[in-house]
Order: C-alpha cells, then structure tokens, then sequence
C-alpha cells in the first residue's frame, strides 16, 4: 500500500520535473549559503590561528620594545644572565611581486628549539644554508607549490629595508628528501629565515623586535624586573588578542549574513511544498478514495521533504565547498587588510559543520513540509472543499502570529534597550525584530488586501485579482514575507555599508590635513614601523616650499590594557579645528595645550569601546623614560584602525626620556594657491637622492587606498546580498506559480465568460505587481530598522565604530524597483501559462 | 680531543628520541658531519706556533677547540673535577651569497659547541651541560688575536697572559677558576702537525698544556662555595680533516703524576677491537724533553666494566704499562675512575671521567682524564 502512495506522489516529478527542481534549489542555495560562509569563515580564523601561533611559538611571554625596535645586545645580556629559554625575533611584513603582502618571521635557528622548532616547521629548516647564506628564505610548503617556484629560485621582496631579491629554500629540496609527506598541506603561511637575513630585509640591523621567553611562573615577576625601562614582558595570549576578537566579531556578521539567507531559504521551501500539495491535491484525493489514511498522507508528504531534504543538503553540501573557496579569499583578504597577514592554505570541510549543516538543511524541509503535510492529510474526496476553510484558518494564524509578532519585537527592543549579550545579543535582537516584522507581515497583508478591494470595488479585474489574493493568503502571504525580507536586508545592508562609507570618506577629508605627505616606501601593512630621518624636516620644507610641517608615528607600546597602538604627533597648530572629537573633558580651544604640556592624550572611538575607556580616565603608557599614567581628555572619531588608537603629542611623549629616531610620516601644508604640482616633482627629485626611499602621496592618493580597502571588506556582503535576492526571486516564482495553478479553475471560467488570454496575462501579472509592491513597501521601514540596528548596535559592539546614519535614497528606490521588477519578473511564467492552458480540464479541475 | 670524530662517526646514525631542545642538537651534529671540506685551509705543512697568539682562533679551519680538564681539591678534602670544551665549527669556510646580505652582526657562518661537567665526589654528584651558540650577536666567539673565548655566560678569558679565568654553569652548579700555566705548551705529533690520515692535510694542529695550577670556588647547587685548588689540562686542536672510516672509537689518556711526569696516550680501536696503528700518545717528564709514544711502547689493557644509567657500558678500570722512550724502568699503573658514573648526557654520548693513578702497590701516585668513545650501544 505504502508503495503505491509513494509511486502515485511521486510521480509528479516525472511529469512536471522543473517544477519540482524548484523545491531542491531553495534547499540548495540555503544549504550552500551557509556552509560556505562556515567554511570560509572556519578556514580564516584556521589561517589566522595558525599564523598567531607560528608567530608565538611555545613562548609563555614575549619581551617587547618600542615600534622600532630594540637593541640587539639587550638579547647578549639577557643569554649572558642565564636566561637561556628566549629566542630573539625580527619580524615584519613583506609584499610580492604580484602584490600580496606576506609575514617574514626571522629567528636565530639554534635558539629556536624551545620554540617553533622541533613541531614541524623549522625543525626541519636546513639550518647550515640560512645560516651560512644570508638572503635566503624558506617559503611555505603551500606557497611553494602553488606559485611553482622552484628550489632556489629569486624573488623580489618589497619590505622594510627596500626591494630586495631573495633566495627561495624548498625544505624538501635541500633536504634531499623525496617524501614530501611530511608537510600535511598545512605548511605554515610563515616565510621563516635566518635572523640576520631578517635584519637586512626589514631594515633592523642591530635591532631586534622582540624576545620570546619560556617563564615558569615564578620566573615571571623576576625577569620583569630585570628589564630596562623602554622593554616589557608581555603574555602571549595578550599579543593579538584585539585583533583576534575583531576578525571573530567581522565573522560574527558575515554568520548572521548566511542565516539570513538560511531563512529566506526556509520560506522558499515552505512554499515549494506548499505548492507541491496544492499540485496534487487530485491524487491525494483519490489515494483517500482507495482507502490510504490520513496518516499515511501526511507520512508521504513528509516522505518526500526528507527526500528533498536530504538530496537537496547533498547537492547544497557540494555547492557550498564550492562557493567557499569564493569566499575563503575574500573573508582572508578581509583579515589581512584590517588584523594580520594570514594566508589560507585551502577549504577544509569540518565533519561537525558538515553534520550541523545536514541537520540544518534536513531538519528545515521537514519543518517547512509539516504544515503543507497536514493540509495534505485534511484532504477529505475529490469534491473535498478544503481550500476555502484552510483560508478563513490562514487568516486567523495571521492574527494570532501578529500577536506572537509583538511579543518577539518587544523582546528584541527589550535587548537593544538593556545592551545584554553585547554583540550576540545584538544579532539575536536584530533576528527577533526581523521575525516579529515578518510574523506581522500576513495580517498586514490581509488587511490591506482587504482595503485595496474596497478601493477598487467597481472596477472589475482588480477587484478580481486583489479577492484572489487575499482568499490564497497562505500562499500569498508567505512568498511576499520572503521577498521583503530580502529586499529588506538588501536596504539594511545598503545602509550600514553607506553610511559606513561615508562616514569613512567624510573622516578620511578631515584627517587628513595636509597637502602632500611623505612616508617610507614600504608596503602599506609594513609602514606602521617604517621610519624616516627626523632631520629631513628643514629639506622637505625648502623644497616643497611648505608653511608647516607636522609628523606621526605609529608604534605599538605597553599599556594597563595590554599592547595598545599610539600615535604621536607633532601636528599642524590649528590641527584640533579639523579633529572629529566626540567628547572632551574640556572646550576643544583648551585641549591643544594641556595635550601638549600635560601627561594627556586622546584616543579614538573604537579604543574607548574596547577598553571602557571615558574621558577623564587615566591610562598608563609605556614611553621613553618608563611607565606613566596619561589622562584621556577626549575621544575622537576614527575609522583607521579598528583596534583602537591612542593619540599622544611628541612633546607629551618625549617629555620623560629620548624617543625613538625617525617619524613614520611627514605632512606638509602648502601655501594657498601653491602648485602642488611643482612641490610634488621638487620633492621627488630631492628623495630619489636620498638614503631612504620615501614617497609623496596627496591625500586623495590615501582616500583613494583607503577606499579601495573599505570595498573590499564589503564586497563578501554584496556577494551575499544578491544571493538573498536570487533566493527571494526563486521563492516569489514559486509562490506565484502555485497561485496561479490553485486559480486555474478561476481563470477558466473567466476565460469561458469571455476574457481574453490578453486579459489573463494582465490579471496574473498584476497580481505579481501587488505583492511586489507591497513587499517593496514594507521591506522600506524594515530595511532601514535593520541599517539603523546594523550601525547603532552591531557595529558599535563589533568594532567600536559609531557613524552617521545615512539613507542611501538611491539604493533604497533601486531595491523597492528591484523588488517590484522581480515579483513582475516572476509573473510572466504564470501569466503566460494561465493565458494558454487548455479550458476544459481547467474547468474539471478540483478547486 | 677528537670530538669531531665523534660527530662525523654520529652524523649518519639514526637521530634517537629525545626531547625538544636537544633536537636543534641532533640538527647541528648533522651539520658538523659534513664532508665538504671544499674551502675551508688544511693542516698540511708543519707551521711555527707562538705563544700566547696560537690560544686565539684560527680562523678558516673548519673545527677548533679549547678542551679543559682538572682534577681539584675542596678545604676538607673534597674531591671535585670538571670538564669544559669550546668547540668552534665553520658551517662554511666563510658567508655565501650576495654580500649586500652580510651586513648584520648575526651573520657568521660559525657555531659553537659547547660542553661542560663537574663531579662532585662527596655528594655523589656528576652532572654535564650542552650548550650550541651561533657566532654572532655576541652571543658566542672567540677574540682575536687572542683573549677570551666564550658562549654566553661560560668563558674562558686572559689568554693573552699568564693568568686565565674560567667561568662556567653545570646544572646550578657555579665554577670560577683561575688558571696559571706551570708547564710550557708541549707540540703534539711532529711539532704540533698531529697526521690523522694517510692524505696530506688528514691532520690537525695541535699542542697541550699539560700542567695547569689551579684556584679558584665551586659553588655547589645549595649556593655553599668552596674554595677549591687543583690541577688542569688543556689541549688545543685546530684542523679540517675527517678521520679513517675503520675506527670503531678510542680510549683517551691525560694523566699527570705527582712526581710532575705528564703522559697523554689514545688508543684508537678499530672495528674489530684492535689498536689502530694511528694511535699515539707523548712522554712528558718534568726534567727532560718530551717524546713521542708510539703503540709498541704501550700496553692499555681494560680490567673492569661499569653500565652507566643509560644503559651504556664503558670500562671504568685500566692496567697501564709503558716503556718509556728515553728508556728507563717499565712503569705499571692501574687507572681507576673515581666515580663509576661519568657519562657526558649530550647529544653524542661519550664518558669523559677524572681518574686516580695507583701504582703495584695500590697507592695513589697520580691523577689524570679519560675519555672513551664508542661504546654506545653496548
């Protein structure tokens, strides 16, 4: 018996085979969607991992000094005291030919056994060549193969110390072995080489920039002791941990990205199945005719949303490592440009994700194939009138789901308000809002249904498509929840990422307050730690014929929060007028001074967030001279570094003892009317005779980088946002569809009464209009809670960013045509399928 | 003496489990195996030595060392003796590459090895360090023309005088040193061109200091010190040579007499457990000249074996005749450890052990150093 029910259910998906696709791909596309971003997501924080601990080793402690470095000899004394678990460190950033910045970890080899060694990487180091060869390097195992250099082979490497040509060591190679084995596809992303070669690459001779250090505990406070006044002991676990937490909270958003298109992908399967009972609502009939129960109905239906489950999760399973390797470059360049440089050596499926995933894939067709399935199993006979009781029922769930409605948007404004559960709170928040907006959807939709016929009462086929709508509102309904809930992120999105931008832009204007710059010639992620000659101040002036000059240095120093970044500046005088300051201890006329004659500083918005930071608090900052405690008088607004700054003026900075030679960057303000043409050549014509290489770059040049970074980081929540809106057009298609197939008998008759195909088509597709415009309408104040949620709760909590609200009109109009267009888009199949259907069996047709 | 023997017997050997810190051992002992002399100068014609220069490096030789031994009396007749060599191993004979790459003070194509010991009779003690250091930083070298020679916190300094220091660490034992020579340097081999092979340039150069008078503290774990004096012997060794493949290891002798006779012998013992022909020693009498030893004159035998804790087992007792080469009655001694357990725990194991002379009548006439290689492994 079971397998005659099983062959007559599925023998729809012989006859009608696109349809029936129609349910995979919802399953599919969700299952994909969220795999891939997993994936992606899981091998970056792999790569990112992997590379923290490359860096870090075994150390317990790291013994840190300014930015710039420290002097070798310390790293004598402290071997010569008999401190002999430590191993000194040159490290930094390098850029390749083709562009992509790579992480150059110098070490002395023979000092390195405690520490990376022996595990896996440098163990194997063919120490007698980096050693006796300076200038050669071993690459990653991964990297090696990929780019297809050879043993041996040069390249060009662009890092601090200027572009120089290494020597590439392939550790199989030299070793002589033929078992590349042992190198399990996880080779490291590291370039590790000898730390004399280090120090030419990275400009650092006579320099180190850190000491690894293995303390028992009791070792700890001793060694602290020891150290001079501008070195800091420093757990390991506390190096990287800002940036860690920052790529965790940028994954965060991309997570809840994916299961938003999870959840349009739900709706999607909800009306597919939805569709393929209403299809067969005739061999249900006559199944219960022969005598099948209602439970062996309900079971088939099930039957089938295991099977498309299952098949569905399957297929999305394959898309989904698919579509990762897409991602797994973007979220990794993502994390390079903004934390570390981190290289991913490929998509490694999880068994756990893939196991959740199937789970999640199986288990949301069962559900979304419940309600269908108990519809099926009310079927009474063929004559069975079913349909207009399941409808006044769907209008009553709208009522009671618009109460459920309000409980959840009062629980998620209940989150907002209390601030609990911080960043996750905040998604959860936003997905109740979301949820209590969608649940309200059906009953809105009713009601306005219900007004629209009012409105057109007299004119005949409006008044005929609007009835009709809203008499299937358990079709209608749902398939108009998904599209405004696409279009919806779509505007959240538009919104978050534009006023994101430009706020970026318009701070980027204020920041930057010369006219030309002048900074090292390194690639960006090494600049940080660049330095020019103090002295070249009295040149760059003559040249340029510049009014004022003012200098910043980036550096790394040890706070009572950890490793904080500190900026300092010696800035133009009227440099306070442009700062975006947010909040300040005391008017902005007044901070100039006290900055400059006081223990003070300023920090920027995400460093307050970050450490709890108000003003009027103290920090405690290592500088030149030792340890002391600063006062916050304000903090201001920036988008440069997302773990935070504090800012500092040299005088402030240099007041307890001497600080570093060389500034990271000089500014220059030229007069009014200059030719910045002409200042630029005079520049570049004086720095090409100089030791160090430098450059002039305009700020337009940095707007124009800083952007470029900024769309990157966005372009992964593009990628995603159109793949919501295929989903949501998939999922309006079928609605569409299937209303149109329940209405068949409908059209039929109206066509026997003598409308024209013409008029047909004209009906079909404006119901598509209606719904689209409807959820084109309500996805508008959705879409912008959603952007305001995105930036007043999200982002704050993520990064520390507050920003403007802007509403990008533009995309806004773009999404709701977009939304309209594509339920219209949707209509053209039914409609052109409802103008040519032969009458008489239309007519036949069950109801 | 002869430790790079030791290392290029090691360097084709199956690398042992050990812990993490003596892998980098393991690594560099492979790299000391090398036989790609190309480059690197020879010891292939007799030279002129001139003191205190030739206690400085030699830079160019592949491998040099600074090998110290010495047997040292406590205030209330403890018994203590310790165990030091500086080893200097050119990776390369000078930087390769592109010399816009050599600009760092951590470039150098040399390493150090270097190893300590101390016995500490009376509380039953033997400990021995391992240390490997690149040459560079600061962190390890040798001064020219001739001063100090160092690996971190262990140095031996003042070479260019008549007094030298020795600092050095076992385990959290403490030894400062002074060291006054008491016997001028004496050339080994033919003068000082020591031949370790049939090939011109298979020798090294090499002379000791027998008679070293000693003074100085032991400081023991507890942080008590101990104002020890004693007796020390240096042997310098400076070459680029490997050493025949028929040799199984040796039995190394520096013994010093109490009526100021000094006598070093090797015996290499070959695969099949004879005396290679190679094996010599000198005859260093405190009122005449010195001579050299050859295995005819020598009758090593071995009395007793003792099993170390790791499972090696190495003879712990000798009966020794010689004649002597400027004639003479025979001498007869036994050579007893004066501690069973001796064993270097480094990465290439040897024993290296301070020892007591007795003679017919079992009384004490002497003291000296072994050391046996070879024996690992049963």
């Amino acid at each position: 018996m079971s397998g005659l029910v099983l062959r007559a259910w599925l023998r729809d998906w012989r006859r009608r085979p696109l349809q029936r696709l129609l349910t995979l791909v919802g399953v599919i596309i969700g299952v994909a969607v969220v795999l891939a971003v997993d994936l992606a997501n899981q091998s970056a924080q792999h790569a990112f991992d992997r590379s923290m601990d490359e860096v870090a080793g075994a150390a317990t402690h790291q013994v840190l000094g300014p930015a710039s470095g420290f002097d070798e000899g310390f790293y004598r004394d402290l071997r010569m005291a008999g401190w002999r678990d430590t191993a000194p460190i040159v490290e930094g950033p390098a850029r390749l030919p083709d562009g992509s910045t790579i992480y150059v970890l110098g070490v002395d080899p023979l000092a390195e056994g405690p520490f990376r060694g022996a595990a896996s990487d440098i163990g194997d180091a063919p120490v007698q060549r980096l050693v006796t060869e300076p200038g050669t390097i071993l690459p990653p195992a991964g990297w090696l193969r990929d780019s297809g250099k050879a043993h041996e082979a040069r390249l060009e490497l662009d890092a601090a110390g200027g572009e120089r040509e290494v020597t590439l060591i392939d550790r199989a190679a030299e070793r002589d072995e033929t078992d590349a084995e042992t190198d399990d596809g996880a080779g490291g992303s590291l370039w590790v080489t000898d730390i004399a070669t280090a120090q030419v690459l990275l400009d650092r001779l006579g320099r180190l920039d850190r000491i690894d250090v293995r303390l028992a505990d009791a070792e700890v406070g001793v060694l602290a002791e020891a150290l001079p006044a501008e070195l800091e002991l420093v757990p390991v676990e506390s190096r990287g941990q800002a940036a860690r937490e920052l790529a965790q909270a940028f994954r965060i958003n991309l997570t809840a990205m994916s299961l938003l298109a999870l959840l349009i992908a739900a709706f999607l399967i909800y009306n597919t199945q939805t569709f393929a009972v209403l299809r067969r609502r005739e061999v249900i009939a006559n199944l219960r005719l022969v005598g099948v129960g209602r439970r062996a109905i309900f079971g088939v239906v099930l039957l089938e949303a295991l099977l498309v489950g299952v098949i569905g999760t399957l297929l999305g399973a394959l898309l989904g490592v698919a579509l990762a390797q897409v991602l797994v470059a973007q979220v990794a360049q993502t994390v390079t440009d903004h934390f570390f440089a981190v290289a991913v050596t490929g998509v490694m499926p999880r068994p756990l994700a893939l196991a959740a995933v199937f789970l999640l894939g199986v288990g949301l067709s069962l559900a979304a194939a419940l309600a269908p399935a108990w519809e099926a199993a009310r079927v009474a006979s063929p004559a069975g009138t079913g349909r207009g009781g399941l409808e006044r029922r769907a209008r009553g769930w709208a009522a009671w789901l618009a109460l459920a409605s309000i409980v959840l948007l009062l629980a998620g404004v209940g989150l907002i308000v209390t601030g609990a559960g911080a960043l996750v709170g905040g998604f959860v928040a936003l997905f109740l809002l979301i949820a209590g907006f969608v649940l309200l959807l059906p009953w809105v939709l009713a009601w306005t249904l219900r007004g629209l016929a009012a409105g057109v009462r007299g004119v005949t086929m409006p008044r005929i498509a609007v009835r009709s709508l809203e008499r299937s509102l358990s079709r209608s309904a749902p398939a108009t929840s998904a599209l405004t809930l696409a279009l919806a992120a779509a505007i959240g999105v538009a919104v978050m990422v534009g006023s994101f931008r430009g706020s970026v832009e318009q701070w980027l204007g204020q920041a930057l307050t010369s006219d030309l710059y002048v900074v090292p010639a390194a690639p960006a992620s090494a600049r940080a730690g660049a330095r020019l000659p103090e002295d070249w101040t009295a040149d760059l002036v003559a040249r340029s014929g510049a009014v004022s000059v003012s200098t910043g240095s980036s550096q790394e120093v040890v706070s009572d929060h950890g490793l904080v970044d500190l900026y300092v500046v010696r800035p133009h005088a009227d440099w306070l007028d442009y700062l975006p300051l947010l909040e300040a201890v005391a008017a902005r006329g007044t901070l100039g001074d006290r900055l400059a004659a006081e223990d003070a500083v300023l920090v920027t918005e995400p460093f307050a967030a970050h450490h709890d930071v108000a003003p009027g608090d103290r920090l405690s900052l290592v500088v030149p001279g030792g340890q002391r405690a600063f006062e916050v008088l304000g903090i201001y607004r920036d988008y440069g570094n997302p773990s935070g700054t504090v800012l500092m003026t040299q005088a402030a900075f240099a007041r307890g003892g001497v600080p570093p030679d060389g500034v990271g960057s000089f500014g220059l303000r030229l007069p009014d009317g200059a030719d910045a043409e002409q200042a630029v050549e005079q520049l570049e014509a004086w720095l090409a005779d100089q030791d160090h290489a430098a450059l002039v770059t305009r700020p337009g040049d940095i707007e124009q980088e800083s952007m470029a970074i900024f769309d990157r980081t966005f372009a992964i929540t593009h990628l995603l946002r159109v793949i919501t809106l295929v989903v949501a057009f998939i999922a309006i298609l079928g609605a569409l569809i299937a209303l149109q197939m329940e209405r068949a008998r409908e059209f039929a008759t109206l066509r026997s009464l003598g409308l024209l195909p013409g008029g047909v088509r004209g009906l079909v597709v404006l119901q598509g209009g209606v719904l689209g415009v409807f959820a084109a309408l309500a996805a508008i104040p959705l879409g912008l809670g959603m952007g305001w949620l995105l930036i007043e709760v999200i982002n704050r909590e993520a990064f520390g960013w507050g920003m403007d609200l802007r509403l990008p009109w533009i995309e806004v109009g773009e999404t709701v045509l977009l939304g309209i267009g594509a339920a219209l888009l949707a209509s053209v199949i039914p409609a052109w399928r409802m103008a040519r259907m032969r009458l008489v069996p239309a007519l036949r047709e069950v109801p | 003496m002869l430790l790079v023997g030791l290392l290029a017997a090691c360097g084709g050997a199956e690398p042992p489990e050990r812990a993490d810190a003596e892998v980098t051992g393991l690594r560099v002992s492979e790299a000391l195996g090398g036989e790609d002399t190309t480059g690197f100068r020879r010891a292939d014609a007799p030279r002129a030595f001139e003191f205190p220069r030739d206690h400085g490096p030699h830079p160019g030789f592949r491998n040099e060392w600074w090998y110290l031994t010495g047997n040292l009396d406590g205030p209330e007749g403890e018994r203590f003796a310790f165990h030091v060599t500086f080893f200097r191993v050119g990776l390369a004979p000078a930087l390769a590459g592109d010399t816009a790459w050599h600009a760092s003070a951590w470039a150098s194509p040399d390493l150090w090895m270097v190893h300590t010991a101390v016995l500490d009779r009376d509380a039953g003690f033997h400990a021995s360090a391992e240390r490997f250091v690149r040459d560079g930083g600061g962190l390890a070298g040798a001064t020219e023309p001739v001063g100090r020679v160092w690996a971190e916190d262990w140095e031996l300094a003042g070479l260019e005088g008549e007094r030298w220091t020795l600092r050095f660490t076992v385990e959290d034992y403490v030894l400062s040193l002074e060291l006054e020579p008491a016997r001028e340097p004496v050339l080994q081999g033919e003068a000082g061109l020591s031949q370790k092979g049939p090939e011109p340039g298979d020798a090294s150069y090499y002379y000791s200091m027998p008679r070293i008078a000693v003074a100085g503290e032991v400081r023991r774990a507890s942080g008590v010190a101990l104002d020890v004096t004693g007796q020390a012997w240096m042997d310098r060794e400076w070459s680029t040579s490997a050493l025949a493949e028929d040799q199984a290891g040796w039995d190394w002798f520096a013994l010093q007499l109490d009526d100021g006779l000094d006598v070093m012998y090797y015996q290499l013992r070959r695969l099949d457990g004879e005396a290679h022909a190679l094996s010599k020693g000198r005859w260093m009498p405190a009122d005449a000249g010195d001579a050299l030893l050859e295995p005819e004159q020598v009758q090593l035998e071995p009395t007793r074996y003792a099993t170390q804790p790791s499972g090696n087992r190495y003879p712990v007792e000798w009966s020794l005749r010689i004649e002597p080469p400027g004639g003479g009655p025979v001498r007869e001694w036994t050579v007893v450890a004066v501690r069973e357990e001796q064993e270097m725990d480094t990465v290439v194991r040897y024993w290296e052990g301070a020892v007591d002379i007795l003679d017919a009548d079992g009384e004490p006439v002497g003291r000296g150093f072994v050391e046996l290689t070879g024996y690992e492994d049963g």
